[in-house]
Parts: structure tokens; C-alpha cells; sequence
């Protein structure tokens, strides 16, 4: 730090000479300054009264009752600690085991599935399933096995196969219809009453 | 408490640390009483209310014990409690806790206050009216500038030490201190 003439000085350098903490070159310019610059000079002696009233102010004892209410405080602070400790090592689990969390998650994530499942099943339940095709479905078109079959009315009707040329029915829970379920299995699945060629017979299954 | 200070007070830091941490009961009894008049005066300083002194001193001294076994030596245990106290006055306090009306339109005496006057007025001690005067005008000061002044001009720390308290380099200690001390001039030569 120095002290150009034409200036004036800074109030870190006048402060720093009051505590002696200037090296010898900045005391000789600054004093060189101060002794032509009055408003410096004022300055100097004004913040030097402001120190050593500062210094004069006494510090009081603490009061009397101090020691008592501090030890008191600690006495209360060990009685609170174990539950605090308890409290904080429950917490500490968190800041430990950074997976805790990511689980937590999991956990929520999954129960709000399995939630979400039991009531649309229960949803379900109450609403009433159309199994099959709509009755309306004029010409509806599936398969069974290699059969293509197509909806007409009430009949499913295989392709190529000419409702006119029944030669007979068959139920598939008459004896005639079991027996013929053991030779053409696949007929389970097929959707009834249909007329089918079968070994180049057209027969109306039901 | 009993007085353990008498017969410890050359302990080194260190071992009143260690003895804390296995639960020496002296060792903290010999601490506060070393350390007590230094504590209350700087938070007396920094609150400017000797109550709310009390009440900050009580739960500084409360942190002291709770961290004393984790009092490492890096520091002088002074330095290490003021530290402690600055930082738990500072978010008490808050940082921007300072008056900003002219001091001439304070109270008579309201300066008086940063001393304890329930039990021994500052009046009675203090030399000069300007000294009283003083402890009003530090009030006026923002609470980095007084922490500096009060560390260095009342509590009378080198500018090292202030620096270790406050954390800071020797240069901002010494711009703090300078700043502080030419606002008090301003202020004291403002009031009538």
C-alpha cells in the first residue's frame, strides 16, 4: 500500500498504520502525506479517538445465573438424546443406503399396479362380456383349423360348402356326435351350428 | 458446577477435548469458565440486548459441549469457540441484523445496552461518555464490518487470528477493520 501526494489516503491505510501493521517505506510516505494533508490528518486522529474509546469500553462478567441455566440445558439435552439418537440413526438409514429410496419406489410402483389390476378385474365383474360374435355380425368371417367359415343368419357356413346339399345334423353331444369328435377332434373348436364338408359330405353340426 | 479451572487452567486444548470425550465432567466445567466472560461479551456485542446475550451464550455453550470431544487442535480452542459463537450468533442473528436510523434518534442510553446493566451498569466503568456512545454506534454497523472491529479493537485479536475466526484472507480483515472503524468516525462525528 502507498500513498500518492496528490491523493488522499484510504481508510485501510490509515487503519493499518494505527495497528502498526505498515512496513517502514509506507509509514515514511503516509506520515509525509499526513503532514501536509490536514482533511488526512483529521481523519487519522478522528478514527484513533474511535479506537481508543473502543478499547476503553470494559466487558461485563456474564451473569451470575449463566453457569446454572447452561448446565441445565445440557442436562436436558442428555435426556432428550437417546430418543433424538434414535430418531437420527432411523433417519441415517436413508443417507446410508442410497438403494433405500430407488426400492421405496418399487414397492409404491407395484402396489399401484396391483391395485389398478384388482379393480379393473373387479370392473369386470360387473360388466356384462359378450363371448363369441354378435348376433348382428351378418358375415362375419373366422377359422377353425383349415376350415374357413363364414356367418350367415344364425349359421356359420364353410366356404365352398352348400347349405341346400345337407345330407345330415349331427349333434356333438349325441352318441353320433361323440363318436365323431374321436375321429375329427378339431371339431370341438368349431363354431356351431355350422355346415362343414366333411369327407366330402355336407353335414350341418350343432 | 465446580470451579475445575484453577488447577487446569495450563491444560492444553487438546486434553480437555480428550477428556471430554470420555466423560470428564471438569473438563467442560473448566472450559466454560475460561470461556464464559468471552462468549457472553461477544454475543452481546453482535445482539446488542444482554438477554437475548444470555439466551445465545446458553445455547453456544450447549453446542460447545455437544462438539467439544470432536475438537480436533487445528485451531487454538479460542479461535475454535469463537468461531462456534460467531456462526451461531450470525444465524440467530441473521446477517443483515443492524440498525439503520440516525443515532441521534435513539434512546438516551439505548447504546448502553451491550452491557449487562441488570448487573453492573457499563456506566459505572466506562471512562468517557464517547466509550458509551461507541456501543450504540457499533449497532449501526453492518455485522461483517462489526465482527471485524469488535474481534480486533474489544476483543483485542491479531489481524491472523480474525482471519482463522472469520475465514477469510488477512487483506479482507484488515479492509473490514478499516471500514468499520470509518463509519464509527462518520457516525460519532455525525451525532451531536
Amino acid at each position: 500500500m502507498s500513498v500518492p501526494v496528490s491523493s488522499h489516503a484510504t481508510a485501510e491505510l490509515l487503519s493499518a498504520y494505527l495497528d502498526r501493521e505498515l512496513v517502514q517505506p509506507e509509514v515514511e510516505r503516509l506520515e509525509a502525506h499526513l503532514e501536509e494533508c490536514t482533511e488526512c490528518h483529521g481523519r487519522l486522529e478522528g478514527m484513533r479517538k474511535v479506537v481508543a474509546n473502543l478499547r476503553r469500553i470494559e466487558s461485563p462478567d456474564p451473569p451470575a445465573e449463566l453457569e446454572k441455566a447452561v448446565a441445565r440445558r445440557i442436562a436436558l439435552a442428555h435426556d432428550r438424546e437417546p430418543m433424538l439418537d434414535r430418531f437420527e440413526s432411523a433417519l441415517s438409514v436413508f443417507n446410508r443406503q442410497s438403494t433405500i429410496l430407488p426400492m421405496l419406489g418399487i414397492i409404491i410402483a407395484l402396489g399401484v399396479f396391483i391395485y389398478m389390476f384388482a379393480w379393473a378385474l373387479e370392473r369386470d365383474q360387473h360388466t356384462p362380456v359378450i363371448w363369441g360374435t354378435p348376433p348382428s355380425a351378418e358375415g362375419t368371417e373366422t377359422t377353425s383349423g383349415d376350415r374357413m367359415l363364414q356367418l350367415q343368419g344364425d349359421l356359420w357356413i364353410e366356404d365352398g360348402a352348400d347349405p341346400a346339399a345337407v345330407s345330415r345334423s349331427i349333434e356333438l353331444d349325441s352318441e353320433p356326435g361323440r363318436q365323431l369328435l374321436t375321429d375329427h377332434p378339431e371339431l370341438e373348436q368349431l363354431p356351431r351350428p355350422a355346415v362343414i364338408v366333411l369327407d366330402g359330405e355336407v353335414v350341418e353340426i350343432r | 458446577m465446580v470451579t475445575a479451572a484453577s488447577n487446569l487452567s495450563s491444560t492444553p486444548d487438546l486434553d480437555l477435548a480428550e477428556r471430554h470425550r470420555y466423560g470428564d465432567t471438569e473438563a467442560f466445567e473448566e472450559v466454560y469458565h475460561r470461556f464464559a466472560k468471552m462468549v457472553f461479551n461477544m454475543a452481546l456485542r453482535m445482539a446488542g440486548d444482554a438477554e437475548q446475550a444470555e439466551d445465545l451464550a446458553q445455547e453456544i455453550f450447549l453446542r460447545i459441549y455437544r462438539h467439544l470431544g470432536k475438537f480436533n487442535g487445528r485451531s487454538t480452542l479460542k479461535t475454535w469457540i469463537y468461531r462456534i459463537t460467531l456462526n451461531h450468533c450470525r444465524s440467530k442473528l441473521g446477517r443483515r441484523r443492524f440498525l439503520t436510523r440516525p443515532l441521534a434518534e435513539e434512546n438516551e442510553g439505548e447504546g448502553a445496552e451491550l452491557v449487562d446493566d441488570r448487573r453492573g451498569p457499563e456506566e459505572k466503568t466506562l471512562a468517557h461518555d464517547a466509550a458509551r456512545q461507541l456501543t450504540g454506534a457499533l449497532r449501526h454497523l453492518k455485522p461483517v464490518f462489526r465482527e471485524a472491529v469488535v474481534l480486533r479493537d474489544l476483543e483485542g485479536l491479531t489481524y491472523e487470528e480474525i482471519a482463522e475466526i472469520l475465514d477469510v484472507r488477512i487483506g479482507t480483515v484488515r479492509s473490514r477493520i478499516a471500514r468499520g472503524r470509518d463509519r464509527l468516525r462518520t457516525i460519532l462525528e455525525k451525532s451531536p
